[in-house]
This record gives C-alpha cells, sequence and structure tokens, in this order.
C-alpha cells in the first residue's frame, strides 16, 4: 500500500483532529496541598471528527501549537469519510462512528513517544537515528509533551525529566507502521535502550527508549496546551525540526 | 519519503529478543514479588476493614493478579459512582456502562486519574490506558477456590521449612518458590490409585495423565515452576551434601506438593462439565469425585454460507431456525425435563443429513434405545467422554419403542466407558427420530403423561434429495453450507447467552424452552392417557357387566363379574385387567396401558380406592364395588335381563 498522500515528496501529511463536546482533552494542571496535581481526561465519548492536512513540518508545529483545549489529533485517518461525528460504543446516534480500530487506518505519519526521558531535546533525533539511521532521511518534527516546565511560580521550573512527541512524517507505507513500531521497540531492548520497571502492583513492565503501544491509527494524541490552574506557570515548549536527506 | 521497510531485524536479532527480556525480568523478579507482596498486604487489609473475610479477600487479590481478573470484593474507583465493588457492578451492569474509572489495580496511577480506563458491558471489560494498556475481565469469583489456594500457600511454607532446615541462611526469596503455580497444580490435579496416574487438566482443555516418577517434572512443565531447582542445588553443591543427599532434598521438595495430591486430591469417580461461563478449564474436588470443568470451545465454522441453499433448506425444514434456539437454549436452561423432541419424518426427509451436521459439528452424541438402558444398568458401553465433551445434543435414531429409561435422560448420566473410570456426564437436548409413529409412545389411548410433559414433536415432511437446489449443488456442498451455517447460529446463540450471564441466561432460555413447547409440545396434538382413564374404566366395567348378565358370553371377562343385589363387585380384579388388557390391546400400547392399573381401579371404584375389603356374597374378599353409574346407563339400554339378587 502506498502513501495517502498523493505529494511524491512526502510533504503533505495527513491526520485526524478530534474536537471533543462534552469533555477536554488537554492536561490540566492544579495546586493541591502546595503540590502540582497533572490530571488529563483520556476519553472521548462525543465530538467531531476531520482529515487535516497539512505542508510539512513546520506547517504541523504551527497547527499543533494551535489546538484547542477540547482538541487532540490522531496519526490515522477514518475511512468512513473526510469528517464527521463521534459516539460511544453504547450510543444509539444515526451516523456516528466510533474511535475504534475499525474506522481507522493508518496515513503517512506515526510518532515516537518518549516518556520521561533525561535525554534533551537536542539529544532526541541523534538517540533515534543510532536505532534506526534511516532516519536520518526523514522529515521529523520534535515537540516536548505539554507536561514540558510546569512549575508553582516561585520555583525553580525542573526540566530533567522531558517527555518528547516525534513525529516522522511523509511515511511511504502506512501499511508498514505498526510492524516498523514494534521492530522499532525491540531494536531498542538489542542496542541497549530497554528495561523493565515494576508496578505499583508488582507488575513487571518491558519498556524501551519508545512507548511501544502508541503505533494505532485511533489512538488520541494529546498535543494542545495544558490548562493551568493559577499560581501555575509553564516554560515554553521547545521544538525541533529536522528536513531529511529525502527531502526535495 | 521515509521508508520504513528499511528496517527490517536481522536474522538472529528477532530470536535474541525474547531471552533478553526474560533475562532481565528474572533479574528483577525478587523486587517483584517483595512490591508484589506488600500490594497484597495493602489491598487485602483495605478489604478487610470493609468486612470482607480475610481468607476470601487474599484469594481474590492474589488471584486477581495472575489472572487479570476482578473479582467481587475488589473494588472500582469512578469517576461519576465513586468506590464500587465489583459485584456492585455485576448486579447493575448498565448503570456502570461505558464509565470511567481509576486503573483497577492501581488506582492511584497518573495522580488518582479517574479517567484512564473505562467499563464496557458488551464484553463486561475495565480497558485501562494505564501501563501502555491492558484489559480486565469482571466476575463474581475466581475459578481458584480459596481452599485450593490456602493449600498451595501451606504447601510453600513446608517447602520453606525444608530449606531453612537443609540450607540455613540461604536466603529463601531466592527459591522463587511460587505459589501460582502450586495452586494451578493442585486445583487441577488428581490422583487415581487405582491407575497410579496424576490426572491433570491442561489449558487447552485435555485431561492428560502423568505417572508418579514424571508426574513433578510434567506438572511444572505444564502450570509454571515451583521453585528453582538449579539455585537449590548450586547452594546445596557448597555444603557437605553429598550428591544423593541433594537429590534426596530435592526430592523432598517435591514430595510437598505429590504427597498433598496423593492424599487430598485422590479421586476414582470424575464428573464432566463444560462451563459455558468459564474462561480456564478447572478441577472441582467434591467430597467422593472430582468434576472436571472444561471451558467452552466455539464450533469450528468451516467454509462459506451460500444464501441460496440456505434459503432452501429453510423451506425444506421451515423449523429449522427454531430447532437451533431450542438446541441453544436446552444448553444453558438449568431444568431439561422437557428438552426432547420427536422428529416423526419420512425416510427420505433427511434425517441423516440432519444428523450427519449435528455430528461433523462434535454436538452430538447417538445412542439407540438399548445403549441408554445399558447405560442405566450400569454396563460399560462403548463410548468415550470425549463424545460427550461438546455434545448438545443426544440422538435417538430410528426410534422404535419408548422404555421408561428415557424419562431418566434429563440431566445427567454415568458412563462406563471400557477401560476408563466411570464418569457423569450432562445431557441436554434430547431428539429422538423415527419415520413411523411409536405405538408405546403414542396408542389409542392417548399418551402417558409423563411423556406429554417432556416431549414435543415435530411432524415433518418432503424429500430432500429431491429440492432442485439440492441436485444443482451436490450433497456434498449442500451439506458443507448448512452446517457453516449451523456452526455459525450456535456460535451466534452461545455468545449471546454468555454474554447475559448465568442467571439471565438460564431464565432467558427456560422461557424459549416454554415458548418453543406451547408451540410444539405433544399436549397440542395427543391426548394425555390420564384423560383416557375413565372411559377405559367404563369400557372395563361395561365388559364385566355384560360378562356378568349375559350367560352366553365367552370373552375373557366372563363369570369374573359378582351381582349382590344391586352393587357389581369385581374379585380377582388384577388377573381381570390383565386378561382384558391383552384380549384388547395391541404389544406396544399394552405396557403403557397395564401401568395404569390401579388408575383405572380408583376410576371404576365406588369408594375411589380400588381393590378393598367388601362383604360379597356374604363372605368378606378383596374386591372392587363397582361405582353404579358406570353401568347405570347400561341397565336401562342393555338387552340383558336385570335379574339381580
Amino acid at each position: 500500500m502506498e502513501s495517502k498522500s498523493d505529494d511524491a515528496s512526502g510533504n503533505t501529511i495527513t491526520f485526524t483532529v478530534f474536537t471533543s463536546m462534552t469533555t477536554e482533552l488537554n492536561k490540566k494542571f492544579s495546586r493541591v496541598e502546595n503540590k502540582i496535581v497533572k490530571s488529563s481526561m483520556a476519553t472521548m465519548s462525543k465530538g467531531t471528527y476531520a482529515t487535516q492536512t497539512v505542508n510539512g513540518p513546520e506547517e504541523l508545529n504551527e497547527f499543533l501549537n494551535n489546538l484547542k483545549s477540547n482538541q487532540a489529533v490522531s496519526i490515522g485517518i477514518c475511512n468512513k469519510g473526510p469528517s464527521g461525528k463521534i459516539k460511544s460504543k453504547k450510543s444509539q446516534q444515526k451516523g456516528a462512528i466510533t474511535r475504534t480500530k475499525d474506522n481507522f487506518e493508518y496515513s503517512n505519519c506515526f510518532i515516537f513517544d518518549i516518556d520521561d526521558s533525561t535525554l534533551t531535546i537536542d539529544e532526541v533525533i541523534p538517540t533515534l537515528c543510532q536505532i534506526d539511521p534511516n532516519l536520518i532521511n526523514a522529515d521529523i518534527l520534535v515537540r516536548a509533551s505539554s507536561s514540558y516546565g510546569v512549575y508553582k511560580e516561585g520555583d525553580k521550573p525542573n526540566v530533567e525529566m522531558c517527555g518528547y512527541h516525534v513525529w516522522i512524517l511523509g511515511v511511504k507505507d502506512p501499511s508498514d507502521i505498526a510492524r516498523y513500531g514494534q521492530a522499532f521497540a525491540k531494536l531498542c531492548w538489542l542496542k541497549g535502550n530497554g528495561h523493565i520497571i515494576i508496578s505499583n502492583s508488582g507488575s513487571m513492565l518491558v519498556r524501551q527508549l519508545i512507548d511501544a503501544s502508541v503505533f494505532s491509527p485511533e489512538r488520541l494524541v494529546f498535543e494542545a496546551s495544558p490548562t493551568l490552574a493559577p499560581g501555575i506557570k509553564q516554560l515554553e515548549r521547545p521544538c525541533r525540526i529536522q528536513r531529511g536527506a529525502s527531502h526535495v | 519519503m521515509f521508508d520504513t521497510s528499511n528496517l527490517v531485524l536481522a536474522e538472529g536479532q528477532d530470536a535474541e529478543y525474547e531471552p533478553l527480556v526474560s533475562a532481565a525480568k528474572v533479574k528483577i523478579k525478587p523486587e517483584t514479588e517483595k512490591i508484589k507482596r506488600l500490594y497484597i498486604k495493602e489491598k487485602v487489609s483495605e478489604l478487610v476493614k470493609r468486612g470482607v473475610d480475610d481468607e476470601v479477600a487474599v484469594t481474590q487479590v492474589t488471584a486477581s493478579l495472575e489472572s487479570g481478573e476482578l473479582y467481587g470484593h475488589q473494588l472500582l474507583h469512578f469517576q461519576e459512582h465513586g468506590v464500587v465493588s465489583v459485584s456492585d457492578v455485576l448486579a447493575e451492569p448498565y448503570k456502570f456502562d461505558e464509565c470511567s474509572l481509576a486503573d483497577p489495580h492501581e488506582p492511584e496511577y497518573h495522580n488518582n486519574d479517574k479517567s484512564v480506563a473505562k467499563l464496557f458491558v458488551n464484553t463486561m471489560t475495565v480497558n485501562s490506558m494505564a501501563h501502555g494498556g491492558r484489559t480486565f475481565s469482571l466476575r463474581e469469583t475466581p475459578d481458584t477456590m480459596v481452599e485450593t489456594w490456602l493449600a498451595a500457600t501451606k504447601i510453600a511454607e513446608s517447602i520453606e521449612y525444608i530449606l531453612s532446615k537443609v540450607l540455613p541462611g540461604f536466603d529463601i526469596d531466592n527459591a522463587e518458590i511460587s505459589v501460582g503455580a502450586i495452586n494451578k497444580i493442585v486445583s487441577l490435579t488428581f490422583w487415581d490409585a487405582n491407575k497410579s496416574r496424576f490426572f491433570s487438566l491442561s489449558k487447552e482443555n485435555v485431561l492428560n495423565a502423568y505417572s508418579k516418577p514424571n508426574g513433578f517434572k510434567l506438572l511444572s512443565k505444564v502450570n509454571g515452576r515451583v521453585f528453582d531447582e538449579e539455585i537449590l542445588r548450586e547452594r546445596a553443591e557448597l555444603t557437605e551434601m553429598t550428591k544423593g543427599e541433594i537429590n534426596a532434598f530435592i526430592r523432598g521438595c517435591e514430595n510437598q506438593v505429590l504427597d498433598h495430591l496423593e492424599i487430598h486430591n485422590q479421586r476414582a469417580t470424575l464428573e464432566m462439565r463444560v462451563d459455558m461461563f468459564a474462561r480456564k478449564p478447572r478441577i472441582e474436588m467434591q467430597v467422593d469425585k472430582a468434576r472436571i470443568v472444561f471451558v467452552h470451545q466455539p464450533y469450528e465454522v468451516r467454509g462459506d454460507v451460500n444464501n441460496e441453499i440456505i434459503a432452501d433448506y429453510k423451506q425444506h425444514f421451515p423449523l429449522i431456525d427454531e430447532v437451533i434456539s431450542f438446541i441453544i437454549a436446552g444448553r444453558f436452561t438449568r431444568d431439561r425435563k422437557q428438552c426432547y423432541v420427536w422428529f416423526l419424518c419420512p425416510s427420505d426427509w433427511g434425517k441423516g443429513f440432519f444428523m450427519g451436521l449435528l455430528k461433523d459439528l462434535n454436538a452430538s452424541v447417538e445412542l439407540s434405545v438399548k445403549e441408554i438402558e445399558k447405560i442405566f444398568e450400569g454396563g460399560p458401553v462403548g463410548r468415550s467422554t470425549a463424545e460427550f465433551k461438546s455434545s448438545l445434543v443426544l440422538v435417538v435414531d430410528e426410534f422404535k419403542t419408548v422404555k421408561s429409561e428415557v424419562k431418566q435422560l434429563q440431566s445427567t448420566m454415568t458412563i462406563s466407558p471400557k477401560h476408563q473410570l466411570s464418569i457423569e456426564v450432562e445431557i441436554f437436548t434430547k431428539i429422538f427420530l423415527s419415520a413411523e409413529s411409536v405405538d408405546s409412545l403414542v396408542g389409542d389411548a392417548g399418551v402417558e403423561d409423563q411423556f406429554v410433559n417432556r416431549f414435543s414433536m415435530l411432524n415433518l415432511s418432503g424429500n430432500l434429495t429431491k429440492r432442485e437446489v439440492f441436485s444443482c449443488y451436490g450433497s456434498g456442498r449442500y451439506f458443507d453450507s448448512v452446517l457453516a451455517y449451523m456452526a455459525t447460529e450456535f456460535n451466534s446463540r452461545i455468545s449471546h447467552y454468555q454474554s447475559l450471564g448465568k442467571a439471565a441466561a438460564e431464565k432467558e432460555a427456560e422461557e424459549y424452552i416454554n415458548g418453543f413447547v406451547s408451540r410444539h409440545g405433544m399436549a397440542n396434538s395427543h391426548k394425555r392417557l390420564s384423560e383416557s382413564i375413565p372411559d377405559i374404566a367404563r369400557d372395563f366395567v361395561r365388559e364385566i357387566y355384560e360378562s356378568t348378565l349375559t350367560y352366553k358370553y365367552d370373552g375373557v371377562l366372563a363369570g369374573r363379574g359378582i351381582l349382590d343385589y344391586e352393587s357389581l363387585y369385581l374379585c380377582n380384579a388384577t388377573k381381570a385387567f390383565e386378561d382384558w388388557v391383552k384380549a384388547n390391546y395391541g404389544q406396544s400400547e399394552l405396557v403403557m396401558i397395564r401401568k395404569k392399573r390401579q388408575q383405572v381401579f380408583e376410576a371404576m371404584s365406588l369408594d375411589g380406592k380400588g381393590i378393598s375389603k367388601h362383604r360379597v356374597d356374604g363372605t368378606p374378599r378383596d374386591a372392587i364395588k363397582v361405582r353404579y353409574e358406570l353401568y347405570d346407563s347400561l341397565i336401562e339400554g342393555s338387552s340383558v335381563v336385570r335379574s339381580f339378587g
């Protein structure tokens, strides 16, 4: 299967924007007993979706910067039509679809989700290229996660640990994204970037440089700026763009 | 463009991955066990504070970590409904459908975020996005019994005791004794002393037999490692123990498990069940037998359904969908007394075709009436327990006579397969097929009440082989298509009942059976024998009366009646009735009418008691004093001369 984009250079990026009608889709930082508490509404039961096209990483970055608090995106596109309504599984709403795998397919982009990393933003792409040197040829947008640099007014922001969303753009064969994600995760282990963490209930969780569960077309990617309670500030979220060697 | 296909794992790299991850897990395991123990302690104490029994709490919390299921007393932290137990959710599931909640095992995940998971009633699961995503099923109780878990814990403790004695100073955590693995072995294995074998149920739904010398090794292989033998050997070798002593030490540890099986899990009688709602096979140790509980496996759908063929078959057999629904309802209803269907159909209707469908799906066991009799007599039969495992229907073909054993076929029967343990199996729908009427079931006098109450009857007609579509596609293609249809319909109806949960499924199935019986029950088309008793009594009395008054009468009842003043008595009533029945009813009906003798006697006697003491011709005798109204009408209308006294 070839790319959904008609653009042979891969400059045109297609993905989906979801707008919730009932809940916010961004993170929320509030103060509880003088501590910063993060919460998020990870479920979306009613709203709309629309297929979105942008040209290149710069335009994608700008688009993501302007998402509203009730918006999120996914790396896939709907196979039922370019736009429409989203319903929950139990809803009988006619004409609306559920945000499930059967209604969405891969497009020409995907993300690497890097959580709680000690890497600086400038180290992200070189580290990924150690796993897959071909990434040097890709158009890439690296965005610090929406939790980046959140701090209490008067305190010093802590950016020692940070998460990143790394958008890989202009993918030639969307149907290969899932396989690629799993192979990349395995290679992380083989190249010494894998480890086991123990959950609070004593489960052993297999972890590597990237989160292996995000390579799914219907999964929400939370990119909107967070809602900050009074007294909480955020540093400007940095980003990096690589124009790949294959860029024409 | 970015070409992802350039990233390919080199040959051998894929094979390196799993061992790498496993090694990392092994390294971290002692730490994991410590955290798990703390977690269990904390959660159990939380449940005990809410009034849950300590042992039940331990079982549910521990089993939940092993199985990924959530059990009755465990707590769910909903965004909208607050803290609710799993039992409460199961009691009113739709109230919680698609509601957001915290991760069930780790509600504190993501700063107590109550939107990381969602409950779905259609699958009765909680999907959590915590730790990359996991799904939990909701159930009232774990397959694991409290007793087996406690037994497993005790076995683990006895192994620990041996270790502390033989290897003082050794950190017992390093032995990695797995209560979970021991629990699996204890709950899935029993010892048969007669055959000197361990029988263990595998997760593939198969009952395996293991000899004693290989028992521990194979049971560990199937159910998980009980302890790290290698570490124990290494540690023992550092002491002054000889090789023989080390072997004995390891065997001693192994025997803690095997001895338990031999002492507590020794059974010689089996019972087999398929639990339509279970997710894992299990063995329930009952006082005198081991109940093997298999899980249901969906029927295999081979090939495609051809709509033209199905439409044609439905035209030939318009009740096929009803029969399929009846069979599946028969699988889920608790009371299977009414699950008897008699297919009365001409020889070319397609009985063999229909039976072939059920047989190909492994959904039926075919028995003759003789075999049924033999089974109830406890004789050995050439049937294996495997035949009954996925069977929904017991088929009796060419059914010509009905015996009382047929009535006993309600829910279970015990079969004694040759050279195997006798085993109690469940039976569900019973289908009887015949080309002609069965006199012993349906006589002129009606149908015995017990059969009317049980049997539905389908009077079918037509010739399958002469159908145009059948000839056009050929018997093979026609059969395959109907087979695929039947398998699909079976699976879909079974899924429906499973989704309802046990209690609601039983209720719905019972309602369906009642509806089917009201449409097709034998009572709709046949008179009950009980309704004919007054008529039989009247006929019998008529003949007694006439034989008593007519001197020329030379029938079987000649001279049996005695007229004493205005009363008619029948002495030697049993013999008289037997002779009369023989002379008036065919061989097949005879048995049925004979059984009603007492009811006929009661119906014809003045005191309603049948035979009792009466003074007849001045002598006390055992006789029936016949009700006057039964022969009163004969007096006026009869040609005989009334000459009492």
